[in-house]
């Protein structure tokens, strides 16, 4: 006899975890299969330990900006080995949390390689010996197994010295010097880390600009900030091949129709993930799959009734907060509730300093959608709390519907950027209006004004800007 | 302030020379000198359509941005990237730090010779 739950959740990742709690929380009888640790690539050799890094090696860079405030530190210096032990200590703190989480609210962990069968029923596999575990029946099946980084083909690219974020978070030593495959949130983040803790950063982006998915402002922006911080940028630029030289690599790409290249001690391929989706599914009970991906209808269900897929796995966008507002809709909607999110705003967030955010459409994309909008921008050099913290140049756009005033997305670059952006998923999502948001006053002084601001500029009324000026 | 000889000069404080039918064009001396330490420039894409008396670009010092506007109908073949990295040439040499080339012109504002430029140029500073 199998033994049987009302759900079975295939992979412990933020989309897993979330939804095998919210299931257990509605009274379903529920299991999650998970081969390797809880908290999955987000936690583990993701989002959580690159946010590690980024806290220390943006400390360091403040340290070393500290005499603007008076402050004498003298040589400033970091053990890389202790950075590390900080961050696998977050990391396992985390992890625990989430252990912890899953088992008080009786939810049982299968430890070993997840894999559907005919039946909605889930084979577990002990990942060492690859012999069966056990066998059980699921009501409803999660399929939440997530992504591993993409590799392309590259003349060069299995060298032992390129490595995808896996390998890289793995050295114990810092790089000396580094090439990065890709200006997307992977390879700008990592190249802030590095450039700040002092290795030698080139970043190479094929797009003509980085992280290409937002606006155009932004990627200027950042362009503009990490040149400053001595990372050397390449756009529009395609990488051709990768060669060892006397124990370095170097990466010859295409910039401007000429053939360059950038040697270093390593280079991190960070071109993106594709889904976990090897080995998860059984003779006869493979869903309808789309370029690698599970397809899912907008309740999230596969082509299986009442197998679902949340995440990376089921492709779209590959973010840990939309796997988790996925885990927890699919889980309400099998529990018979209606589920609160909408799950057509999503928020995406780059944590460099300045932090970037956004969130809906842009100016450019509502006009290509037929929209008329428009956008108010404010510009962060004239709110109070950024010019007290020397922050970089920043900005907060919100672009709005012409007629309505309702709310169509965001973007923003400056501090707190992350923490901000989800007050205007939350108006975008219930569709407020600029004179809705403005009912609530804003506290001084905070990087929150600035949003205020911003709202009052889609009308041109922005307090701290100065009128728009013509020349001449 | 300078005033380039051999170039072209819109009310707008826009510089702009016509070679083989491509058109560069660039804020003047003045325009820059106005407006003071430049901290961003945002510029429009190869291919973006401009057109004649509307805004193409904007500079923004570190409280004010100013709309720059095209001199010219026409598409923009070519950008200067140097000047989103370092907004701050545009300060250090205006007439060198060109923001767009412009092909396949059709239309142009009313444009001043250096010496009538110089001239519109101190009649705003006589009104100061």
């Amino acid at each position: 006899m199998r033994e049987r739950y009302d759900v079975i959740v295939v992979g412990a990742g933020p989309g897993g975890y979330m939804a095998a709690i919210r299931a257990a929380q509605l009274g379903l009888r529920t299991a999650v299969v998970e081969k390797g640790r809880a908290g999955g690539t987000c936690l583990n050799r993701g989002c959580i330990p690159a946010k590690a890094m980024l806290q220390a090696s943006a400390l360091l860079r403040s340290i070393k900006e500290a005499g603007q405030y008076g402050i004498r530190t003298g040589e400033v210096s970091f053990d890389y080995g202790k950075l590390l032990s900080y961050r696998e200590e977050t990391v396992d703190r985390l992890r625990q949390g989430v252990e912890g989480l899953l088992a008080a609210n009786g939810v049982a962990v299968l430890a070993g390689r997840g894999r559907l069968e005919k039946g909605k029923v889930i084979k577990v596999f002990r990942e060492t010996a690859g012999e069966v575990s056990g066998e059980y029946e699921a009501g409803a099946v999660i399929l939440a197994a997530g992504s591993v980084p993409a590799i392309p083909p590259i003349p060069g690219i299995s060298l032992p010295g390129v490595l995808t974020s896996d390998g890289l978070l793995e050295l114990k030593e810092r790089p000396e010097s580094l090439t990065i495959i890709g200006g997307g949130a992977v390879g700008v983040e990592f190249a802030s880390i590095y450039a700040d803790l002092g290795s030698r950063v080139e970043l190479i982006e094929a797009m003509p600009g980085l992280l290409p998915n937002m606006d155009r402002e932004i990627s200027q922006n950042l362009r503009m900030i990490l040149k400053k911080r001595g990372i050397g940028v390449h756009t529009s630029a395609s990488v051709r091949r990768i060669e060892e030289r006397n124990g370095r690599y170097a990466c010859v790409f295409e910039e401007k129709g000429k053939e360059r290249e950038a040697v270093s001690e390593y280079i991190l391929c960070a071109v993106g993930r594709r889904p976990a989706a090897e080995g998860l599914f059984g003779e006869g009970a493979e869903p309808a799959m789309e370029r690698g991906h599970v397809v899912t209808d907008a309740g999230l269900c596969t082509s299986i009734p009442g197998v679902y897929a949340v995440g990376d796995l089921a492709g779209g966008i590959q973010l840990a907060h939309l796997a988790g507002a996925q885990g927890i809709y699919v889980a309400e909607r099998i529990a018979g509730e209606e589920p609160a999110a909408d799950l057509r705003y999503v928020p995406a967030c780059v944590y460099t300093e300045p932090e970037i955010a956004s969130v809906g459409m842009t100016q450019k994309e509502a006009e290509e959608n037929g929209i008329d909008a428009e956008t108010g921008k404010f510009l962060m050099g004239a709110n109070g709390r950024s010019v007290i913290a020397r922050e970089e140049r920043g900005f907060i756009k919100i672009v709005t519907e012409k007629e309505t005033g309702v709310i169509l997305g965001a973007q923003m670059m400056c501090a707190r950027a992350s923490d901000m952006i989800g007050e205007l998923a939350a108006a975008a999502a219930n569709g407020l209006t600029v004179r809705q948001l403005l009912k609530g006053i804003r506290p001084h002084p905070t990087y929150n004004e600035g949003m205020a601001e911003a709202l009052e500029a889609v009308s041109g009324k922005a307090i701290h800007a100065m009128p728009a000026r013509r020349l001449g | 302030m300078e005033v380039r000889e051999g170039l072209l000069y819109s009310r707008e404080h826009v510089w702009m020379k016509e070679e083989d039918g491509t058109v560069t064009a660039g804020i003047t001396d003045y325009a820059q000198s106005e407006l003071k330490g430049l901290v961003f420039v945002n510029l429009p894409e190869e291919g973006d359509a401009v057109t004649a008396g509307v805004p193409f670009a904007d500079v923004e010092s570190v409280k004010t941005v100013s709309d720059v506007y095209a001199p010219v109908t026409g598409t923009v073949a070519e950008v200067n990237e140097e000047l989103a990295d370092d907004p701050e040439l545009i300060n250090e040499s205006p007439y060198e730090a060109w923001f767009v080339r412009i092909t396949d012109v059709t239309d142009r504002m009313e444009l001043l010779t250096a010496g009538e430029y110089a001239e519109f140029v101190e009649g705003i500073q006589g009104q100061d």
